[in-house]
């Protein structure tokens, strides 16, 4: 936990729509679309520029991982969060725990094969890096100390996103959990 | 006394005879493993070709795994799946040693479909555990066929891994072409989901409702990428052979940004070929054999077209380098 200390992006004041997004489908999309990561470890730098913002921003905008609400902890790691801030761990719509979501999803876009021969491919060795990287970007910017800027940020984006689209926001949200399913 | 010089030239005579045949060494048959393919046959007159085939129960990959493997217990010919590119000529004799080692768990035998008899060799090579059964059998047609082990239950026998190509060439041989391959889709049915990481397990019941977990290309996900994608350049000619061991699904063959300029439909690489092809239908238990040449360089994506397939692991890479053709393809703005 400690070596997510250092890093504290300034989420609060990029809630604008992304320049990428016409239309969101999630909260998430309305958020940055870009993260500060110069005081993540060197190998965690390396992967969001050659693999996250390649996987990512091609195939759709960035902002939908970076603002997703998915952590994904050993269960050691989970119970000490939950002591500590039992509120931000109860809320689907702030933090959703998993065991092995960024695994699931890494996998799911290692399989999604190339069709034009110019869309990025992950080799073995990206999806491993870009799941290790996953894993400790949202622990860093979404628990710990920088659980309750999370928080807040999240709450904002879900604001916007009930002004913005209100009928999507209550489809999102009627049914309590199923956020759990979709927005990953 | 003569008579005893007559019986002692006699017996040299016959020795003289004998060793020759003795000492001598059948010539073994050409073979490879996916993807490679043995070198053109030279010779000009048929010949007595010996194929050694061991049967063995392999845990092998099946997949890779971001932590760990998934990995599977592999009914194989010679520890591969698939087995190996068997390469003879037009009226060859094939002597087939098909070893089954005392720790099998089961018996095994080869049905070649380029064999003309019954059960096209598994009548007459059912090996039982600690047993080698040795047929002779005479390659009549030229193709491109698939072999495949046909113990009870045969399903079980292919579904598990146990399959290869054998290629008969015609005496006149084939068109020369710059670079040729070893492509061989399958599927597995397994217990667990895709991608399960550990050992997964030989699902039955999927098998017979023609549900597989996995579809691939030279018996593993990713069989064809990577490190293991093929390679060629630009201005060759490049020719695939291509099976399909099912054991339940037909193939549609395709190269996303390529016509085959030639398929021998159903490996029938006598017949007529069809020319400037986009996808061929192979069917369980078939073959078909496609040449293209490459004008551009780039990626290009071999895969099942029944799309979906490519998520189970229905698809690979061609590597191709070379200079741009900007007069056949470019981008304009």
């Amino acid at each position: 936990m400690a070596g997510f200390l250092f890093c504290c992006p300034a989420l609060e004041a990029s809630v604008e729509l992304s320049s990428t997004t016409t239309s969101a489908l999630y909260p998430a999309d309305l958020g940055p679309v870009e993260i500060d990561v110069s005081g993540y470890p060197p190998e965690h730098q390396n992967t969001y520029r050659e693999v996250f913002l390649k996987v990512f921003g091609f195939l759709r905008t960035t902002s939908r991982v970076i603002n997703s609400p998915m952590v994904e902890f050993d269960p050691r790691l989970e119970e000490a969060e939950r002591r500590l801030r039992p509120e931000t761990l109860s809320d689907p719509r702030i933090l959703v725990a998993t065991r092995d979501g960024w695994k699931k999803k890494v996998e799911e876009i290692r399989r999604r094969p190339p069709c034009c021969g110019a869309c990025p491919v992950l080799s073995l060795q990206e999806a491993k890096a870009l799941w290790k990287f996953l894993v400790y970007d949202s622990l860093a910017r979404k628990t710990g100390p920088h659980a309750e800027t999370w928080s807040r940020h999240r709450m904002r984006l879900i604001e916007l996103f009930r002004g913005r689209y209100p009928e999507r926001f209550n489809e999102l949200y009627a049914v309590p959990n199923k956020i759990k399913e979709e927005e990953k | 006394m003569r008579r005893l010089r007559q019986w002692t030239r006699t017996a040299a005579a016959i020795a003289a005879l004998a060793m020759p045949l003795a000492a001598q060494e059948m010539a073994e048959a050409p073979i490879s493993y996916a993807p490679e393919v043995p070198a053109p046959i030279q010779r000009d007159q048929p010949a007595t070709l010996r194929l050694n085939l061991e049967t063995s129960e392999v845990q092998g990959l099946l997949m890779e795994g971001i932590s760990e493997p998934t990995e599977y217990i592999f009914w194989t010919f010679n520890g591969r799946v698939p087995g190996p590119f068997v390469r003879v000529r037009q009226g060859d004799t094939l002597e087939l040693h098909l070893s089954n080692p005392k720790n099998s768990s089961m018996s095994h035998n080869i049905d070649l479909h380029a064999v003309t008899g019954p059960g096209g060799g598994a009548a007459i090579t059912l090996a039982q555990p600690g047993e080698t059964k040795i047929a002779r059998m005479k390659m009549l047609k030229a193709g491109l066929y698939v072999y495949h082990c046909a113990a009870p239950p045969v399903t079980d026998h292919i579904a598990n891994g146990m399959y290869g190509l054998i290629l008969v060439e015609p005496p006149q041989g084939l068109p020369k072409v710059d670079r040729e391959y070893y492509v061989l889709q399958s599927e597995f049915y397994t217990k667990e989901e895709l991608g399960f990481e550990g050992l997964t397990t030989y699902d039955r019941e999927k098998a017979s409702e023609e549900k597989p977990t996995y579809v691939v290309f030279n018996g593993r996900y990713g069989g064809l990428t990577e490190d293991r994608a093929l390679k060629a350049k630009v201005g060759e000619k490049t020719r695939i052979f291509f099976g399909n061991a099912g054991p339940n699904l037909v193939s549609s063959f395709h190269v996303i940004g390529e016509i085959f300029d030639k398929v021998y439909a159903e490996g029938a690489i006598e017949s007529q070929p069809l020319a400037n092809v986009q996808t061929t239908l192979v069917p369980a238990g078939g073959a078909a054999v496609v040449e293209f040449a490459l004008e551009v360089p780039g990626s290009y994506t071999l895969v099942d077209h029944s799309i979906f397939r490519i998520e189970k692991g229905a698809v690979g890479a061609l590597q191709v380098e070379g200079e741009e053709a900007p007069e056949i393809y470019s981008a304009v703005k």
